[in-house]
């Protein structure tokens, strides 16, 4: 018995569901969970979840950005700041939000935390888009 | 008594104001549902964050300042939510109502006791009274979102460090049922672990909270962990309160509506009365007439 749990402040993305594997977007590198993993907290950053359901061989995604996740005997708890499931991306919006990032990190006098914003926003489209170019084919 | 054009327009604009109402009551009944699940899908984000927090805390015996509570607190900072629109029954005068007597009460117990307003109604009431309040957060939208929440917590946050507070409190209106409200007064920070349903005793039995793997060390993780909670505690703060909000008002607009209906009856009533008496006195002008005319 491995679940998962998939949840943001605002909503839940999946609430136990049983998986064979979860490849979780670490702030220090990607992991991958299988059942029986050790008992483990830690980070995450911006980027895609890819879980497998019990008896399925595709993979679904998610992306998430900013969280944590435990690890402990009965699965893996992801509290993610936002999350979105794969139909819920809007690819327009993320190319838009790309753009607008990028334009705006040209700007040679932007203040250091509006850097930091844009740097995170740019970082969570081009997650988004990721996820639905890895997923499309 | 008011003439017979004077009841009928009277009759008109009550009617209007009993189609409004019952356009609030309605919207507001909608939008109660939309935060009642958001405080619903909140429950199970906020108590998870909790467990690790204590988990942390306890079994690895990291402390924090946010977790550290003063035994005698001097300088406090009570936060009161409010909503920024009226017409919601007695929703915003309670609150200020105990948030001004908690004031006065408390005033002379700690060395400084600061206010700070989230929402135009307490701002209103408290300027009237002659206090001001250290910050005062207003003009929301209209929706309460993850986002919306982080900044005001993170400006609660600021204030809290900045001014070197020893305790964070807040008023809010809990959201109890659709018809009820309740009126609390909680601790924000310091961050209290006793009220988790965490156990330490059966947790340290459980053998896989002591090799825990943590990446990166727990002591680093417990501070962005702090903030995040208390980011979701003022979350859930407003979220009950937006939906207690709507509670009220669809209260408040039920019986509006209730009432513009029984004056209608009255006023119809009334009216219904004037025009027969003034046919009968027509008809009787009428009849006497033709009778002199007889004679």
């Amino acid at each position: 018995m491995f679940v998962l749990n998939l949840v943001t402040p605002e909503k839940k993305i999946t609430t136990d569901v049983e998986v064979e594997e979860v490849i979780l977007p670490g702030e220090r590198g990607q992991l991958t969970l299988l059942p029986g993993h050790a008992p483990l907290i830690t980070t995450l950053g911006v980027g895609m979840v890819q879980y497998r359901l019990k008896g399925e061989s595709q993979f679904t995604s998610a992306v998430v950005s900013w969280g944590y996740c435990e690890v402990n005997a009965h699965g893996v708890n992801v509290l993610a700041e936002t999350a979105e499931s794969i139909d819920e991306i809007d690819r327009d919006r993320a190319e838009a939000a790309v753009r607008k990032a990028q334009k705006m990190l040209t700007d040679p006098g932007l203040e250091a935390n509006q850097v930091l914003k844009y740097q995170r926003k740019l970082k969570r489209a081009l997650a988004r888009i990721e996820t639905l170019s890895q997923t499309s084919h | 008594m008011a003439n017979l054009k004077d009841l009928r327009l009277r009759i008109a604009s009550v009617r209007n104001t009993q189609q409004i109402t019952k356009a609030m009551k309605m919207v507001s009944a909608a939008k109660l549902r939309r935060a009642q699940n958001s405080i619903v899908n909140l429950r199970p984000y906020a108590r998870k964050l909790l467990e690790v927090i204590a988990d942390i805390a306890v079994s690895r015996r990291v402390s924090h300042p946010l977790l550290s509570s003063v035994t005698n607190p001097k300088k406090v900072l009570v936060v009161v939510l409010t909503s920024d629109r009226g017409l919601c029954g007695g929703f915003n005068a309670n609150i200020n109502r105990f948030a001004y007597r908690f004031y006065q009460e408390n005033k002379g117990k700690y060395e400084t006791l600061d206010l700070l307003f989230i929402g135009r109604k307490g701002v209103d009431f408290f300027k009237a009274r002659k206090v001001t309040g250290i910050d005062a957060i207003y003009n929301l939208a209209r929706e309460v979102s993850y986002g919306l929440a982080a900044k005001v917590a993170d400006r609660l946050m600021e204030s809290f460090v900045d001014g070197g507070y020893d305790a964070v409190h807040i008023i809010y209106n809990e959201f109890k049922s659709a018809i009820a409200q309740e009126i609390v007064c909680e601790q924000l920070l310091p961050v209290d672990l006793k009220k988790s349903s965490f156990d330490p005793a059966s947790e340290t039995k459980n053998p896989f909270s002591q090799d825990l793997i943590f990446e990166p060390a727990p002591e680093e993780m417990i501070d962005e962990l702090l903030q995040r909670h208390f980011a979701v505690q003022v979350y859930r703060c407003m979220s009950e309160s937006v939906a207690a909000e709507h509670g009220a008002r669809m209260t408040a607009m039920e019986n509006a509506t209730k009432n513009a209906a029984e004056m209608i009856r009255n006023l119809t009533l009334t009216y219904n009365k004037l025009r027969q008496a003034s046919i009968t006195t027509e008809l009787i002008e009428i009849t006497s007439g033709a009778e002199a005319l007889k004679g």
